[in-house]
């Protein structure tokens, strides 16, 4: 069987198992991968068999590695990798080479996996159809001229392509979650502070997140449990959490669900009724269901705009091509290096923050109101969270939409990152097209283990996210 | 929210200083449209009361 029908858990055992060695599979990954999906940016072949042989011997050696030890991992190029080429899928950095590696990276090494390859995104994470890459969209299978979202495009795109076994993505405005959606795979935006963002290259870095982009949910535990925990070059992180996240005895019952019904009516028509759908299945599961409004449609994308735009005109500052990234002709010009070196969608982005922060210290400006917003969004859901459990929503208002579509997909995504709260996209249902739905269930602070284990529930008795797309 | 706009375009060369980047033709009908319509969703901010610790 081939490695890309199997899930990265599943894989790790045959290794441990020694049904197959780990450079075997990364001969089987090299030979069967072919870049259909344009979802990578850099494949490190040669690295991943020096690796691979390394991993080998310390298993020979019967020495202690994760469950995930031996298995291909591919990353987002915005996640430092030393001595990789990591571009951010910008020309500003095409040629940039990390001297250090983020700290989910080093984790995911110690625990034995084997990097194959860098991912496309949207340059910088800022976009969400992955079409801002400096090197060009990504496909997705399950229709060409549709997009894969973004801005983890090419970690979504690879794994529905079957030309990854485990991804990394990050997310700051519904990066992972909306193109896991679109791409029918599962993918997590953990609580804030959860995992380091030491290495991580990001615009606003009080949304961002690394999470993982996976085949099923049970990878995304796994991974999640590598890649979490307190780094000391990342004082946001939290100490002392607890990282079993999976409870095989969980169940349902008893579950007390608040379904965003504002959210459900607000979406398609073939996503309204998938979206039920998996609401039903909770319940015949015998979880608890009540349908509420969470007022925060109206305000989470311009909160999210301005804020995140605020956030990048610091953070986008660094890049001048003077120390490093792109140079002009005439390299001492930063304005030159930075004209050329950025694109149009980074461009806007730092310049609506520029335009927000000049008068924000106005009694009414739209900085402050954008801060007085997260506030206002932040009390909404702790409402909700004292009563539920979780709440369960559309992943996206649409299935995945054509690159002329500019409807705001990532509506119901931006919330949790403004305010820091978990959330899972898993698959629950196809339109009548074949597009896949997916469903968001979203946790109160530090309920990562909650909202994994019902997405794990659900994909106990669905097989949704076992579907491939009808290219194979 | 008009006059923001106006402003965008009319201070574009400001906030390109600002930003140390050039835009061109393309980009300024671009971003200044882009602005407006970002500006006018940003009206409902504007609809949430003033929130206190407790919400």
């Amino acid at each position: 069987m081939s490695i890309f029908n199997m899930t990265a858990l599943e894989i790790g055992s045959k290794i441990k198992n020694k049904e197959i060695g780990c450079v075997e599979v990364v001969k089987q990954f090299f030979k069967e991968v072919s870049n259909k999906s344009n979802g990578y940016i850099t494949f490190t072949e040669e690295y991943a068999y020096k690796r691979a042989n390394e991993i080998q011997e310390k298993l020979y050696m019967g020495e202690h590695l994760s469950p995930l030890a031996g298995v291909p991992i591919s990353i987002k190029d915005n996640i430092c990798t030393k001595g990789i080429t990591t571009t951010a899928a910008s020309k500003m950095l095409e040629n940039f080479v990390p001297q250090y590696s983020a700290t989910v990276f080093e984790r995911l090494e110690d625990a034995g996996t084997i990097l194959v390859g860098k991912l496309n995104m949207d340059e910088f994470a800022m976009g969400g159809t992955g079409e801002t890459s400096f090197f060009g969209a990504c496909k997705n299978p399950w229709d060409n001229s549709k997009s894969t979202g973004g801005s983890s495009s090419g970690s979504a795109s690879t794994l529905a392509y079957r030309e990854a076994i485990l991804t990394l993505g990050s997310d700051t405005g519904g990066s992972i979650r909306q193109p896991s959606s679109f791409c029918s795979v599962t993918g997590m935006k953990p609580t804030y502070g959860l995992v380091s963002r030491y290495g991580l290259i990001g615009f606003a870095p009080r949304f961002d997140q690394i999470g993982p982009i996976t085949k099923d949910v049970l990878d995304c535990a796994k991974t999640l449990e590598i890649i979490c925990g307190y780094d000391e070059n990342d004082n946001t992180t939290i100490k002392n959490i607890n990282k079993n996240f999976i409870d095989e005895s969980f169940i349902l019952k008893g579950l007390k669900v608040g379904v965003c019904r504002n959210f459900i009516e607000y979406s398609d028509e073939e996503v309204r009724k998938e979206v039920y759908n998996a609401v039903e299945i909770l319940e015949k599961s015998g979880a608890n269901i009540e349908y509420i409004d969470v007022d925060c449609i109206d305000y989470s994308i311009p909160t999210y705009q301005v804020l995140s735009g605020a956030m990048s005109v610091s953070n986008m500052a660094r890049y001048d091509g003077l120390k490093y990234g792109y140079k002009s002709s005439n390299a001492q010009d930063i304005v030159q290096n930075r004209t050329d070196g950025f694109g149009t969608e980074v461009k806007k982005r730092i310049m609506f923050g520029a335009f927000v922060l000049r008068d924000k210290d106005d009694e009414n400006s739209l900085y402050k109101q954008a801060i007085n917003a997260q506030y206002y969004i932040k009390y909404q859901f702790k409402k909700v969270f004292e009563k539920y459990d979780i709440l369960l929503a559309p992943t996206t208002p649409k299935t995945a939409v054509s690159f002329e579509d500019k409807t705001e997909t990532d509506i119901f995504l931006t919330s949790t990152n403004i305010i820091g709260i978990p959330s899972i996209s898993i698959p629950c249902g196809f339109t009548k097209n074949n597009m896949p739905v997916g469903v968001q269930f979203m946790g109160d602070y530090l309920r990562d283990g909650l909202i994994l284990n019902v997405a794990r529930a659900f994909q106990k008795i669905t097989d949704f996210h076992l579907k491939s797309p009808n290219i194979f | 929210m008009d006059k923001q706009h106006s402003e965008i375009l009319n201070n574009i060369n400001e906030l390109e200083d600002i930003c140390k980047f050039k835009l061109n033709e393309e980009e300024k009908i671009y971003i200044s449209t882009t602005f407006n319509q970002i500006l006018k969703n940003c009206e409902n901010l504007y609809k949430i009361p003033l929130q206190t610790e407790k919400g």
